[in-house]
């Protein structure tokens, strides 16, 4: 970030935010009040900043009316069984792969058919593992991860 | 779509007293709590998604969970933070598949963003210029990274104090107002015209 502020070595800008929203000490507060009696630019950020704050608290949105709360909680079992759905193809699917891949191993089929057969299913297979492991990386590695249940 | 403000005062028996009755099983009482904060649940995800249908469909899943991990809330404890969390936590992993099915990079703008959702007409009083910078302002929350948006929806929206942001988001205080800092400076640079040099990012 490139910071144009030339009264940033006045005192550590981000208390400008905090005095904005009252969330400093006494001491901090008559300091950046001191400061900004004498230095425009930073009254000027200071001004801005808090236009944008109180733009946002006066903001009215629209919400839903009470029919369509009811609209999209009718819909809800339909989603709900199509994840859980997805969810019984992929566990019938991996049982069902492993049964075939323990009865190609024992059966007494040519080397190419039993070849054939383990690496369509482990390609397979391999193909799913990749997606796991690249959901689950995304997972561990997201900078919102933290779960407050 | 009826038009309300972010905050509500609420009615009838305590959180505490219906989450007790919810959990004995109650459903009067889940009920009652549901409604009570499903709107603020779903201001708080609309304000980060951007757009309606989102935001309906992830406060209704965030409700069901909710309602479902009920038992795990210490009843002492105020709800709307937990019920936050929870909402943010679903809209998180929304945008995340999303961006995840279009390939797009994490601080690619949202063209899911919606700014005619902002009502210019809600100001009694009429002032133009003043519903046009709320609209201005919501433009541009959709164009910054989602960190940025995140914790100007938390402060600048929802009014939350930087301590109960540090414990929604698990970061210090110091952390939230200096975020918070670099947060608004880049909206308000969006925000300046570029003839008034009042670049700050």
């Amino acid at each position: 970030m490139t910071d144009t502020n030339p009264c940033q070595r006045a005192f550590d800008e981000e208390l400008l935010s905090g005095y904005i929203d009252g969330e400093l000490s006494q001491g901090e507060r008559q300091r950046i009040e001191v400061h900004l009696a004498e230095c425009a630019s930073c009254r000027t950020l200071q001004e801005s900043m808090r236009a944008v704050r109180d733009a946002a608290r006066s903001t009215a949105f629209a919400v839903p009316t009470d029919e369509q709360w009811r609209e999209t909680a009718r819909t809800l079992p339909g989603r709900w069984s199509r994840q859980l759905g997805w969810l019984f193809v992929i566990l019938c699917a991996a049982a069902g792969a492993g049964i075939l891949l323990w009865e190609a191993a024992a059966s007494p089929e040519p080397w190419w058919v039993k070849v054939t057969v383990f690496g369509v299913l482990g390609g397979v297979g391999l193909l799913f593992a990749s997606v796991l492991m690249d959901r689950l990386h995304d997972r561990r590695h997201d900078r919102y991860r933290r779960v407050h249940k | 779509m009826t038009l309300t403000s972010t905050m509500a005062p609420p009615v009838g028996e305590s959180d505490r007293e219906l989450v007790l009755l919810a959990r004995e099983g109650d459903q009067e009482a889940l009920s009652t709590l549901t409604t009570r904060h499903r709107r603020s649940a779903y201001l708080l995800a609309l304000q980060l998604m951007g757009n309606p249908d989102d935001a309906l469909d992830a406060t209704q899943d965030a409700l069901i969970r909710f309602c479902v991990h009920l038992n795990r809330f210490d009843a002492e404890r105020p709800l709307k933070p937990w019920l936050y969390s929870i909402v943010r936590n679903r809209c998180r992993d929304l945008l995340r598949r999303r961006r995840v099915r279009r390939t797009e990079p994490i601080d690619s703008d949202d063209e899911r963003w919606r700014p005619e959702i902002v009502d210019e007409s809600a100001d009694p009083h009429g002032d133009l210029e003043r519903s046009r910078l709320r609209t201005r302002v919501w433009s541009a929350l959709g164009q910054l990274r989602p960190d940025h948006r995140e914790i100007l929806v938390l402060r600048d929206y929802q009014d939350l104090s930087y301590s109960q942001i540090s414990d929604l988001l698990g970061i210090p205080q110091g952390t939230v107002m200096s975020r918070l800092h670099r947060a608004r400076k880049q909206l308000a640079s969006q925000l300046a015209p570029p003839s008034a040099g009042a670049t700050y990012t």
